[in-house]
């Protein structure tokens, strides 16, 4: 009787630290996005003019779960608009890692927040799109081609 | 048989047929300094002055005084009063006027014709301390007669050029020996210089009626009650724009502003032994709407409306102790509360929905092109504002014989508020290879309260070296302040960015970022001398200055956009310069003046997103003021039909004008010959007068609207004829 329940006790005890091994930290992420951070360190992104990104990120999950929000973008002078746009991110461009996500896009073509309506924006196509969100240390660096523009950025993470 | 000779029997400043009481009874210099050789740079203009000048508002005095300046643009809704270079073309002023005691509340009641001015007081350089807020550049007062010293009749009749018409009649007499009313109505009419090229018709064309009954009371020794009861109407097209482009002043939609103003203003002085208290308390009422075609073209674009009713009370309580011993005190207590309601709705019209919002968008995205649901729609704003504010203040003096020092503080409290409602409800529709593709509603009901308080301290000090009792040399050093609160103008940006936004582009702005703006201050160095012969036929005042501005309310472009404007205090300023004004009299009948005023005024911080202006001259501030006078009277012995003709000439000149920050473009100095005969006999004065005699052209105001460059084009040639009766 001892015997099987000191090998009993050995089982539970070896399926619990493989358990436990195996179960590492995963970065969820939230339901409503990961913000970047605004220079005056507030949360009024409704009023704010100056240009703030969203990130929607869940390889698990499906395309309506990923995405990247850019919000009052003006690159340059060059372009016409101040543009709220959506960057729809396929979960397979989606990599997980131990802090935080990466995102890979050769090129697609972002959406215009029109009201209730996404609106295509073949002018504004984005390429060459490599981002990496660090949940751990809550910043973020981005860069891609947009209206023949480059973009390099990199900041801090409101989390 | 007339006999005519150079020489005048008559004094300057008495005219037969006037009735002067022989004790001056006056609730004036409630709280000013009395003696004007210690009140700093002071420009007095008397009533004869003022009536062979043509004075009858504070735009008319304006050219008589160093360094003030009022140009004349689009309406009387717009009095952009300039002193040393400070003033305001939008919300706050930043010279105070009082007239009759009584401060004006708004602004945009400050341009009106006022009959029988008295005397017109400017005293330039800040004077907050003893009269708080909007007094950064300066106070105009103006006083009207009082009953208690001129009793009589007085009728006015002018006619001039472009079918000019004014008329104005008025009575003063004593009920009792210590009751006295007076009662005065005018009207003006005019049909207008400048042709609208679009209709033909002429877009300046003015009617203006005012009405003024004038209570002063002496119930007992040493209290004095004065009341005024005031009203005028206006009406007028206004808006003289022409464009730079072509020369021409074009414009489809209707321009107008009509305005009613009601104040009642109360003064209660009481003289005890060592010592005087005097209230002053008053309403405001008024009324006004401005309605404008925004862009000043034939093309419909889109209009403004800005409709308001304003509600104000204001009341001063003054102590100071009479003069006797070394110590001369003055202690106050003010307080004022004005209530604004307000609409001003902008409505977007066919080729404005066309080439402001679908052009520029359908551009950007040209496979997904828009149309509106309607070819017109509007932006509504509304508003209340209340404002109220409290001050306590402060003055000593301290009489050392020669040297007189002075010293005063104001305490100053002030909440202002903003209730707002935005509103649009219009959409458009959405299409993709000429097909449906969607359609977007845009429903916009935006409401928000905001709020906020200053406080101020504005100290002020004096100190005044007396050579004799008609010279005399000071110093000054005193704070001035423009109060803060929310420009209501800038809410046309806040909802078009918000509009923008909702359809995927543009910011959405934080409202109280965009309009709401904080106090700006400035201080003034400044010495000076008074000066006159013993005989007081010369006189002579010289001033230097240096003022420098804080926290300048500007307006610029957010960080990273290029549309959509916001409020802040950003900048700072510098004006330094000098004036001078001499009078010369040589003989009785014969007077030369002059005066001058330069100012240097440039930005020492000023960058609006996008461009620095630092080292630019400020805009809209003319560098030189220049007005140079001369008379003639012959005194002619031919009864009481003619007792003399007086021949004057004169010169007002101003510039050069920077009309943009980045002073590229500019109006050069300029200069206008008027010019006046007058007959007078004992009951009437005849004056048939020239302005502008050699048709200068010149402009006065500058703007940009639409990327399309517009200047206001000055007056032309007038000539007229004023009929003075009095008996």
């Amino acid at each position: 009787m001892k015997k099987i329940f000191g090998l009993l006790a050995l089982a539970i005890l070896a399926i619990s630290t493989v358990s436990c091994g195996s179960d590492e930290p995963k970065p969820v992420p939230p339901l409503n996005g990961i913000y970047s951070a605004l220079s005056d360190g507030s949360s009024d992104y409704e009023t704010t003019t100056e240009k703030y990104y969203r990130f929607f990120l869940n390889p698990d999950g499906t395309a309506s779960d990923n995405s990247i929000y850019i919000h009052n973008a003006k690159f340059d002078e060059k372009m016409p608009l101040t543009i709220n746009m959506r960057i729809p991110v396929d979960p397979k461009q989606v990599t997980r890692t131990t802090n935080g996500f990466t995102v890979t896009v050769n090129e697609i073509v972002p959406y215009m927040l029109s009201g209730g309506t996404e609106i295509p924006m073949e002018k504004f196509k984005i390429t060459n799109l490599a981002l990496t969100v660090n949940t751990t240390d809550k910043l973020f660096s981005i860069r891609f081609t947009c209206y023949g523009l480059d973009v390099n950025e990199s900041g801090k993470l409101n989390m | 048989m007339c006999a005519l000779s150079a020489a005048s029997a008559q004094g300057a400043d008495v005219t037969l047929g006037d009735t002067l009481s022989l004790r001056e009874v006056t609730v004036t210099a409630i709280k000013q300094v009395e003696d004007t050789l210690e009140a700093g740079a002071v420009t007095v203009i008397d009533r004869r002055t003022g009536e062979r000048n043509g004075v009858m508002s504070v735009k008319t005095a304006a050219p008589l005084v160093p360094n003030l300046f009022v140009p004349d643009y689009g309406s009387r809704m717009t009095s952009a009063i300039y002193i040393r270079g400070i003033g305001a073309r939008m919300d706050q002023p930043a010279t105070g006027l009082n007239i009759d005691n009584v401060p004006i509340m708004c602004k945009e009641n400050y341009d009106l014709d006022i009959l029988d001015i008295d005397r017109v007081e400017v005293l330039r350089g800040p004077q907050s301390t003893m009269f708080g807020r909007n007094t950064m550049g300066g106070v105009i007062n103006v006083y009207t007669l009082s009953p208690l010293n001129y009793q009589g009749t007085r009728i006015m009749l002018e006619g001039g050029s472009h079918t000019t018409l004014r008329a104005g009649v008025s009575h003063y007499r004593k009920l009792s020996s210590t009751l006295a009313l007076g009662a005065s109505a005018s009207m003006n009419s005019t049909a207008g210089e400048f042709v609208n090229e679009y209709n033909g018709k002429r877009c300046d064309w003015e009617r203006q009626g005012n009405a003024r009954v004038k209570l002063d009371w002496q119930p007992l020794e040493g209290l004095y009650v004065s009341n005024v009861l005031s009203a005028c109407v206006t009406r007028q097209g206004g808006y003289p724009y022409e464009r730079v482009e072509t020369g021409m002043i074009a414009y489809n939609d209707t321009c107008f502003y009509r305005r009613t103003s009601v104040i009642d203003g109360i003064t209660v002085k009481k003289d005890f032994d060592t010592w005087s208290l005097a209230g002053i308390a008053s309403y405001q009422y008024l009324d006004d709407n401005m309605t404008l075609d925004q862009d000043f073209t034939p093309i419909p674009y889109f209009t403004l409306t800005q409709a308001r009713s304003e509600h104000a009370a204001t009341l001063d309580v003054v102590a100071r102790n009479k003069k006797s011993g070394k110590w001369e005190w003055t202690n106050g207590a003010t307080g004022f509360y004005r209530h604004i309601n307000m609409r001003a709705p902008v409505t977007f019209l066919d080729q404005g929905i066309a080439e402001l919002i679908e052009k520029h968008r359908n551009e950007a995205l040209p496979d997904y092109p828009i149309t509106w649901d309607e070819r017109k729609f509007v932006l509504g704003s509304q508003f209340t504002a209340p404002t109220w504010g409290v001050a306590l203040y402060h003055r000593s003096t301290l009489d050392l014989g020669k040297l007189r020092l002075a010293a005063g503080l104001r305490v100053d409290y002030e909440h202002a508020a903003l209730n707002y409602r935005s509103t649009t409800h219009t959409g458009y529709v959405i299409l993709h290879n000429g097909e449906f593709f969607a359609h977007e509603p845009i429903d916009i009901d935006d409401k928000g309260n905001l709020g906020k308080h200053y406080f101020q301290f504005l100290p002020s000090f004096n100190a005044t070296w007396r050579f004799n009792e008609r010279n005399s040399a000071y110093a000054t050093i005193s704070r001035g302040s423009k109060a803060g609160g929310y420009n209501t103008q800038m809410f046309s940006d806040v909802l078009q960015q918000r509009l923008m936004n909702k359809m995927g582009f543009g910011s959405a702005y934080d409202v109280n970022k965009v309009v709401g703006y904080k106090p700006e201050k400035a201080w003034n160095f400044e010495v000076g001398t008074n000066l006159a012969t013993a005989d007081r036929k010369l006189r002579a005042d010289f001033d230097l200055f240096y003022v420098q501005c804080r926290d300048l309310q500007l307006t610029v472009f957010p960080e990273g956009t290029t549309t959509g404007r916001l409020m802040t205090n950003a900048g700072k300023s510098r004006s330094l310069g000098a004036e001078a004004a001499i009078a010369w009299q040589p003989r009785e009948a014969t007077g030369v003046n002059l005066s001058y005023g330069y100012t240097n005024s440039k930005f020492l911080e000023y960058n609006n997103g996008k461009a620095d202006f630092k080292g630019k001259y400020i805009p809209f501030a003319p560098a030189h003021t220049l007005h140079a006078s001369a008379y003639n009277r012959f005194a002619i012995a031919c009864g009481d039909w003619l007792n003399s003709i007086t021949l004057s000439a004169n010169v007002q000149a101003a510039g050069r004008i920077y009309w943009d920050e980045a002073n590229t473009l500019s109006q050069p100095f300029y200069a206008l010959l008027g010019g006046e005969l007058t007959l007078e006999g004992r009951y009437y004065t005849l004056e048939v007068w020239g302005r502008n005699l050699t048709g200068t052209r010149y402009h006065t105001f500058y703007f940009v609207s639409m990327s399309r460059d517009f200047l206001q084009r000055g007056r032309g040639r007038s000539l007229g004829a004023t009929l003075r009766l009095r008996f």
